[in-house]
């Protein structure tokens, strides 16, 4: 019943990336890479010990959630915020190298087997627009929040009567069926009508064709939408919190000794050493049109 | 207790519910009409009649129907048409508009095995006495033919009850869309989809008894 | 009020019509007969347009027939058939087969038509069986209300193919009767059958046909007293003797 939305949203999602394939350059085969004398000494119990020795960092993600994580299909290189976040984690435990790719192997995820590829030790960390919730948090473990975002509202650029939630009183917005989103929305204004379709791309013709006044998800979505649709525009304040994190497998019988805490420490560092700002101004900034330097703003 | 919890969110099953009869409703009122109309193309004399009552079966079987309910109601903004300005009202047209067409398309078929299905002579015995093709096919062809279909197009009926849940894909508020919300609000999967279920059967099992009774009604009549 | 001059039609190779030239006058019965295949059926098809002819010329009441658009509906208003089959419409009660062209075609009141069909069911012997439908009948009673639905148009020529072939022995009889008495009663009638009897009894003449062609024409006292063509003796002497 689903497949109309999901291809509607494939296809999207192949021409967003196509359009950014022009821009992005391969990487350049290099002969097969050893870590440097650089990278950092780990206590040998620890978890971050054991990938470096294993020589590769398992990141699960998502083929297309722009502007986090693409995998371009020209090039096959996953590029996007989350995608350059986990690079830097990647460099974190090998230490710098000319090729850092090398040493991650990319683990495709959706939002249903995140949580599973984890628990079945498929990938070693989650980077894919993650919420933190309680309910989540009892099956496995969160980094600290790396980035928050917050719900918020799509127009089209030509409409400017709608500048925030209050002003969503009688007007039709659309939302996906069966997420939180919908219920944000009649809490912020319950004069709101609400159209509920299977999928954010769906809402999004439904915007272009005048079936729906605005669409109202994560800004983050929104920002994947504004991207394949520059006659969109996203306004107003956020009105319900988001809050991202790197998801980690619970550590049983040490397995994954150590690893949050220094997760903890080197996103800390990111944000302190400007990382996190350059990476924010490079993914994020182009389509938010803000700039951050840390996820708290 | 499964069915209770229709009680504590009436608006979204038994609102639900009541949309989903009108979308039938309507659905079901419209492939008839389409279905016989399309029919007597298929069996008109004129061979451009013959190629367009073709056409049309084989495009609105051979497509889904949730791209058609898509089409219908983000598609045909496109071209500068739209069944209404409030979208709500919109979708509940296009829904009950691409039920009538696609079921349409199935109704014919059977029905030109109907008309099909009357005696020749009948039909030369019609037209001797004076009828012309059109009287003929009204006094003589088709009410012979809607007693011989009675049955598949009563199975037609039913699958277009259940069809009507894909309307939900399109925004309309019907009754599984009404379960899928309950169950997103409250996580009892298992309740709202088997109340949805039960829902389902309390309008398609008098349709099938209805059918099975006009048949046997019909079958003494004869 | 009815002429063929030379008509001709093929289904694919057979040359079902070779030639045709009959006329029939008014108040005439003729009776048509030869062995299957010979092209009788088509011939009275072609009277009321059920067949088309290919060339020749076919008037039937003043209605050129043969012209390229004949106005099929008002040349079937004046010419009632009865077919081999009954073709009864079995959704339809007796009375309500003899009504509805009437109804639709002549636009008579209900009621008027209703009287005439009454009428004509007592006329035909089966007033009684007015509201039973088709399947009810027997096959005689069936071809009596066809003739009855038939004679409900008010016809000036009646065409009968074969309406005694598909009954039941006994059942012959009673149909006979009632066209016996139309025949009596002026109406000009084209019958194609196998029943000697009737056509020795009640027509005025008796056209013989074989592989399309008229073999003989004659006045009905000649043709059975002797035929003048060897074919039509081979045939009338097979069909007597069943």
């Amino acid at each position: 019943m689903r497949g109309i939305t999901r291809t509607v949203g494939v296809a999207l999602a192949i021409v967003f990336a196509a359009a950014c394939g022009g821009a992005s350059t391969p990487a350049a085969s290099q002969p097969a890479a050893s870590a440097k004398a650089s990278a950092p000494k780990f206590e040998l119990s620890t978890y971050q010990y054991a990938i470096q020795t294993k020589g590769k960092l398992r990141i699960g993600s998502q083929e297309d959630n722009p502007p986090f994580s693409v995998k371009n299909p020209a090039t096959g290189k996953w590029e996007g915020f989350d995608a350059d976040f986990g690079r830097e984690l990647a460099k974190a435990i090998f230490g710098t190298q000319d090729d850092i790719d090398k040493f991650i192997e990319w683990v495709p995820v959706v939002s249903a087997t995140r949580i599973p590829s984890l628990t079945d030790n498929k990938a070693d960390v989650i980077i894919k627009t993650f919420t933190i919730t309680e309910e989540r948090k009892t099956q496995i473990d969160f980094s600290d929040v790396y980035f928050v975002t917050g719900q918020r509202i799509l127009v089209k650029k030509s409409n400017d009567t709608i500048k925030e939630a209050a002003d969503l009183g009688a007007k039709t917005v659309c939302a996906q069926r069966g997420s939180t989103s919908e219920q944000n929305i009649t809490k912020a204004n319950p004069a709101a009508k609400v159209l509920l379709l299977d999928s954010y791309p769906a809402c999004l013709l439904a915007l272009q064709q005048g079936q729906a006044d605005a669409v109202s998800t994560d800004e983050t979505i929104l920002f994947g939408l504004v991207k394949v649709d520059p006659n969109t525009k996203i306004v107003g304040k956020p009105f319900s919190d988001e809050p991202y994190g790197i998801g980690v497998k619970k550590n049983q019988n040490g397995d994954r000794q150590g690893f949050v805490p220094f997760v903890n420490t080197w996103l800390a560092g990111m944000i302190q050493d400007g990382t996190w700002g350059k990476l924010y101004e490079k993914h994020i900034t182009p389509v938010s049109g803000d700039k951050k330097t840390s996820p708290k703003g | 207790m499964p069915g209770a919890i229709a009680f504590q969110f009436p608006d979204l099953f038994f609102g639900g519910l009541w949309v989903t009869i009108q979308i039938s409703a309507l659905g079901l009122a419209g492939a008839l009409v389409i279905g016989t109309a399309v029919a007597l193309l298929r069996i008109s004399p004129a061979a451009p009649l013959r190629w367009l009552g073709a056409a049309y079966v084989e495009f609105f079987r051979n497509t889904p129907l949730v791209v058609q309910l898509f089409f219908l109601f983000l598609g045909l903004p496109l071209v500068g048409l739209r069944f209404s300005s409030d979208t709500f009202e919109s979708i509940f047209r296009a829904a009950a508009t691409g039920m009538a067409l696609y079921h349409g398309a199935y109704v014919a078929e059977v029905v030109r095995g109907g008309l099909l299905g009357v005696d020749k002579g009948q039909i030369e015995a019609a037209r001797s006495l004076g009828l012309s093709y059109a009287q003929m096919l009204r006094y003589v062809q088709l009410p012979q033919t809607f007693r011989a279909v009675v049955p598949p197009v009563g199975n037609i009926a039913i699958a277009l009850v259940k069809n009507t849940s894909l309307a939900s894909t399109i925004g309309v508020t019907e009754l599984l869309f009404g379960a899928e919300i309950v169950e997103s609000r409250t996580f009892r999967a298992e309740e709202s989809f088997a109340t949805a279920t039960l829902l389902y059967l309390l309008l398609t099992i008098p349709l099938g008894l209805a059918v099975n009774y006009l048949e046997r009604r019909l079958l003494v009549a004869r | 009020m009815i002429e063929f001059r030379d008509v001709h039609k093929h289904f694919g190779p057979l040359h079902v019509l070779n030639g045709i030239d009959l006329s029939v006058a008014e108040r005439e019965v003729v009776v048509i007969i030869g062995p299957s295949g010979s092209g009788k059926s088509t011939l009275i098809r072609t009277i009321n347009g059920l067949e088309a002819i290919e060339s020749g010329t076919l008037v039937v009441n003043g209605i050129a027939v043969h012209a390229e658009h004949v106005d099929v509906n008002r040349l079937r208003k004046d010419v009632g058939m009865v077919f081999q089959s009954f073709n009864l419409f079995p959704h339809l009660t007796a009375i309500e087969n003899v009504m509805l062209a009437p109804l639709k075609v002549r636009k008579l009141g209900r009621s008027e038509a209703r009287d005439r069909a009454m009428r004509l069911l007592e006329k035909v012997g089966i007033p009684e069986k007015a509201d039973a439908p088709p399947a009810r009948l027997s096959g005689g009673q069936q071809q009596r209300v066809a003739i009855a639905r038939a004679l409900a148009m008010e016809p000036r020529i009646m065409l009968f193919d074969e309406p005694t072939s598909a009954l039941d022995a006994e059942m012959i009889r009673e149909v006979l009767d009632v066209m016996r008495d139309l025949a009596r009663e002026g109406m000009t009638m084209l019958v194609v059958t196998h029943e000697v009897g009737f056509a020795r009894e009640a027509s005025n003449r008796v056209v013989f046909m074989d592989g399309g062609r008229i073999i003989e024409d004659s006045p009905t006292r000649e043709f059975f007293a002797a035929p003048r063509e060897e074919r039509a003796k081979q045939f009338l002497s097979k069909v007597i003797r069943h």
